[in-house]
C-alpha cells in the first residue's frame, strides 16, 4: 500500500495491530523513527479540531496582523495514520476530505501539497464510540483490509523477544526531525532537511538492525517501474465487466443511491439488482494503481487477471452498499472475512464465473466496439451481459 | 481536438493474448457451437435463475422428510422449485432448438462452464437443466460424462430424460438428480444429494454408491438419507 502511494483504511477488533503494523511499515517505508511517527499521528475522537490535524495559525504573527500557519506534524510527513478515523463525527471526518483524496491540505489562505504521500487509517468495529465513516471519505480510501488475529501460535510467541518499538526509535534523531518540522521554513526546503535526517536513520536501520529501508531515490525508481508496467487484454476486459455490474440499470439507466429497482428485471441475477448504488471514478484508478503494484512485487511483466481478481474484494469492500437482503442472506453463512469483504469476495467469484464463461466474446465485442469507433463498417457483437449494452450505448447503437 | 478511443486497449486482440490467459481451457479453440451454446445459456431468465437458486440454497435438512423415499407424490414445498426448473428446461430446449451440436460439444460446453473449476453456486442447478436439455434434443441417444474431482455438483442432472435417452455420469451430483425423468435412464457411478427422481414420471435410475470409507462420507450418506450402496429406482 505504501508503495503504491494509496489510501489504506485498516478495520479489526481493539488490540490486533492495526495501529502498531502501520506504524512500523511507514518507520521502515519512509525511514522515519517511530517516535516520530508517533507524534504525527492523528486520534480520532470528537474533540478532534482542524487546527490539531491539518494546522495553526501563528497567534504571535497574527497579533502583529500577519497570516502564518504552522502546519501539523500529520500534513508535513509522508506516511500518515489516522487512529480510530471512525470516532470522529460525521461532521468532522468532512475537515479531511480533500486532503485523503489528494494530498492536498488546506489552511487559511495556505496549502501544503504532499508530492508523496500515504495514508492509513483505522478502524474498531461499531460500538457505542464510534460513528459512522461518510460515503465520500470511505469512497477515497483505495482498499479496505482486515487485521485479523494471528491465530493463538503465533500470537503465543508475541512479548518473547523483548519490545521491537524500542529498537525502531532513535531518540536523537527524533529530536532533530521535530527540530525541523517545527522551523518556519517552506515545505520544499523542509523536505530536503528531512530527506537528509531520513538517510541517517536509514543507516542507522542498516547497520544497527541489519534492515535495508528504501531510500528517497528508490522509491522514486519503484513508483516509475510501477507506473510503466502495462495492463494484458483480459484485466481491462475483465474491469469493464466489474464496473458495468456496479454501474448499469436497464430501468434507470446508471445506478443511483435513491432508486431501488424492482423485481422482474431481466438483469436481476447481476450484481446491480443486488446493490443500491454507483461504483465511483476512484474504483478503477485504485484496481489499476493496486494491481499494477502488486504485478511489481511478484516481478510481473504485465499486469493480468489474476492481479485484478487478488485486489477486486479489498478495493470493493467498503465501496459497495448492498441490498439488506443481500447482507442478511451472507451475514449467517460460514465465512472468513467480515461480511463487507465476504461480500465483497463472491461478488467477484461471480463476476469472474461470468467472464470464464464470456471473454472470448466479451473481448470481441469490445474489439469490434474499437473498429466501430474508428469508423469501420462492422456490426457490434451482442450478449446479455450489461457490458453489451453499455458498448451499445457508447456506440450510440443503444437497442430501444 | 483528437479524441481517444475508449476501446484501444483492444485494438488488437491476438491469440497471443488468449494463450496468456489463465483459463486454458476457455481460451482454446473450441467449435463455434460451444460458443453459440454458451451464449444461450447466458440468456436463461436470471430472475428465474435466482428463485431456484434461493430454493437450493436454503439447508436442505429442512426437507429431508421429504427425500426420495416418499417422493411418489411431490409435496407441496417442491412444487415452485420444479416450477421453475421445467421453466428454465423449456427455455433452454427453445434456445438451443436451431443449434446442431453433437455430445462431445455437450461435454465441452460443460468443462468451459467451469465445472472443473468452482462453478458459482447460483449456476449449478440451471447448469443442470441446460445439460439435460441439451442432452434430450441430441440426435444422439448416448451420453456419458465424468465430473469425479470436480468441486461443482450439478443439481437436476437428468431432468426430464425422455426414453430412448441413456446418461451414463461418472462422479458425484447434486439435488434433485433425475427429477421429472420422462422415461430415459440414468446411471449414476457416485452419489447423488436429496431428492433424487422428484416427480419422476417413468424411466430408471441407478445409482451405484462408493463404499463410504470415511467417517465423514458416513455421516453425509445418513445426512442425506442414502441407504444403501446401490439404488435403483424403477418406476
Amino acid at each position: 500500500m505504501g508503495l503504491s502511494q494509496g489510501k489504506a483504511l485498516i478495520i479489526g477488533e481493539p488490540g490486533l495491530g492495526k495501529t502498531t503494523s502501520v506504524e512500523y511499515v511507514g518507520t521502515l517505508l519512509h525511514r522515519i523513527p517511530l517516535g516520530t511517527i508517533w507524534r504525527a499521528e492523528v486520534s480520532g475522537h470528537p474533540e478532534q479540531t482542524e487546527e490539531k490535524i491539518i494546522g495553526r495559525p501563528d497567534l504571535g504573527k497574527l497579533n502583529l496582523g500577519e497570516e502564518f500557519v504552522i502546519w501539523s506534524h500529520f500534513t508535513l510527513l509522508p506516511i500518515k495514520i489516522v487512529d480510530e478515523i471512525n470516532r470522529l463525527p460525521e461532521t468532522k471526518q468532512s475537515m479531511i476530505l480533500n486532503g485523503v483524496d489528494r494530498g492536498n491540505w488546506e489552511y487559511l489562505n495556505d496549502a501544503v501539497i504532499n508530492e508523496e504521500y500515504c495514508l492509513f487509517a483505522t478502524a474498531n468495529y461499531q460500538d457505542r464510540g464510534t460513528n459512522t465513516i461518510i460515503a465520500p471519505l470511505m469512497d477515497r480510501f483505495d482498499v479496505m483490509v482486515e487485521s485479523r488475529h494471528p491465530g493463538a501460535n503465533l500470537a503465543g510467541l508475541l512479548g518473547t523477544n523483548g519490545n521491537p518499538e524500542t529498537l525502531l526509535r532513535n531518540e536523537a534523531l527524533e529530536a532533530d526531525f521535530q527540530a525541523v518540522l517545527s522551523e518556519r521554513i517552506p515545505y520544499q526546503e523542509r523536505l530536503k532537511k528531512l530527506g537528509t535526517l531520513s538517510d541517517q536513520f536509514g543507516e542507522y536501520l542498516s547497520t544497527q538492525l541489519h534492515i535495508h529501508s528504501l531510500s528517497f531515490e528508490e522509491r522514486q525508481l519503484i513508483y516509475e517501474q510501477i507506473g510503466r508496467i502495462p495492463f494484458d487484454v483480459d484485466f481491462e476486459a475483465f474491469l469493464r465487466m466489474v464496473i458495468a455490474e456496479f454501474s448499469f440499470c436497464h430501468h434507470y439507466g446508471q445506478k443511483r443511491s435513491g432508486e431501488v429497482c424492482g423485481d422482474g428485471c431481466h438483469f436481476t441475477g447481476y450484481l446491480c439488482g443486488a446493490v443500491k448504488n454507483c461504483i465511483s471514478n476512484r474504483f478503477p484508478k485504485s484496481a489499476r494503481n493496486l494491481s499494477r503494484t502488486l504485478a511489481w512485487l511478484l516481478g510481473d511483466e504485465t499486469v493480468g487477471l489474476q492481479h485484478l481478481e487478488a485486489v477486486l474484494p479489498f478495493t470493493l469492500a467498503h465501496r459497495i452498499v448492498w441490498k439488506d437482503q443481500n447482507i442478511a442472506e451472507s451475514e449467517e453463512e460460514y465465512r472468513n472475512d467480515p461480511v463487507e469483504i465476504h461480500l465483497a469476495k463472491k461478488a467477484v467469484q461471480q463476476i469472474m464465473r461470468r467472464y470464464r464463461e464470456q471473454s472470448h466474446r466479451v473481448k470481441q465485442a469490445l474489439s469490434a466496439a474499437y473498429s466501430i469507433s474508428e469508423g469501420e463498417a462492422t456490426d457490434p457483437v451482442e450478449g446479455d451481459h450489461p457490458l453489451f449494452h453499455i458498448i451499445l450505448k457508447d456506440l450510440g447503437r443503444e437497442a430501444p | 481536438m483528437n479524441r481517444r478511443n475508449p476501446f484501444s486497449a483492444f485494438k488488437v486482440i491476438t491469440a497471443t493474448h488468449d494463450a496468456r490467459s489463465r483459463f486454458d481451457h476457455v481460451e482454446r479453440n473450441y467449435p463455434q457451437v460451444v460458443d453459440e451454446l454458451l451464449m444461450k445459456f447466458s440468456r436463461l431468465d436470471q430472475d428465474t435463475v435466482q428463485r431456484l437458486h434461493r430454493f437450493l440454497d436454503q439447508p436442505m435438512y429442512n426437507i429431508r422428510e421429504s427425500n426420495f423415499n416418499c417422493i411418489d407424490e411431490l409435496p407441496e414445498i417442491l412444487h415452485e422449485p420444479m416450477e421453475h426448473a421445467r421453466r428454465l428446461y423449456e427455455s433452454s430446449c427453445h434456445l438451443t432448438r436451431d443449434i446442431q451440436y453433437t455430445t462431445d460439444d455437450i461435454r465441452e460446453f460443460c468443462t468451459l462452464t467451469g465445472l472443473s473449476g468452482s462453478a458459482a453456486s447460483e449456476q449449478t442447478g440451471p447448469l443442470g437443466i441446460f445439460t439435460a436439455a441439451l442432452v434430450n434434443t441430441c440426435s444422439e441417444p448416448y451420453f456419458e460424462f465424468n465430473c469425479r474431482g470436480h468441486q461443482s455438483k450439478l443439481h437436476f442432472m437428468g431432468f426430464g430424460l425422455e426414453s430412448g435417452k441413456h446418461m451414463v455420469v461418472q462422479g458425484n451430483l447434486g439435488h434433485f438428480t433425475g427429477a421429472a425423468l420422462n422415461g430415459g435412464e440414468l446411471k449414476i457411478n457416485g452419489e447423488v444429494d436429496c431428492l433424487c427422481a422428484a416427480g419422476m414420471i417413468k424411466g430408471r435410475i441407478k445409482i451405484v454408491s462408493e463404499k463410504p470409507s470415511t467417517p465423514a462420507q458416513k455421516r453425509q450418506r445418513w445426512f442425506y438419507g442414502i441407504p444403501e450402496e446401490i439404488l435403483e429406482i424403477v418406476r
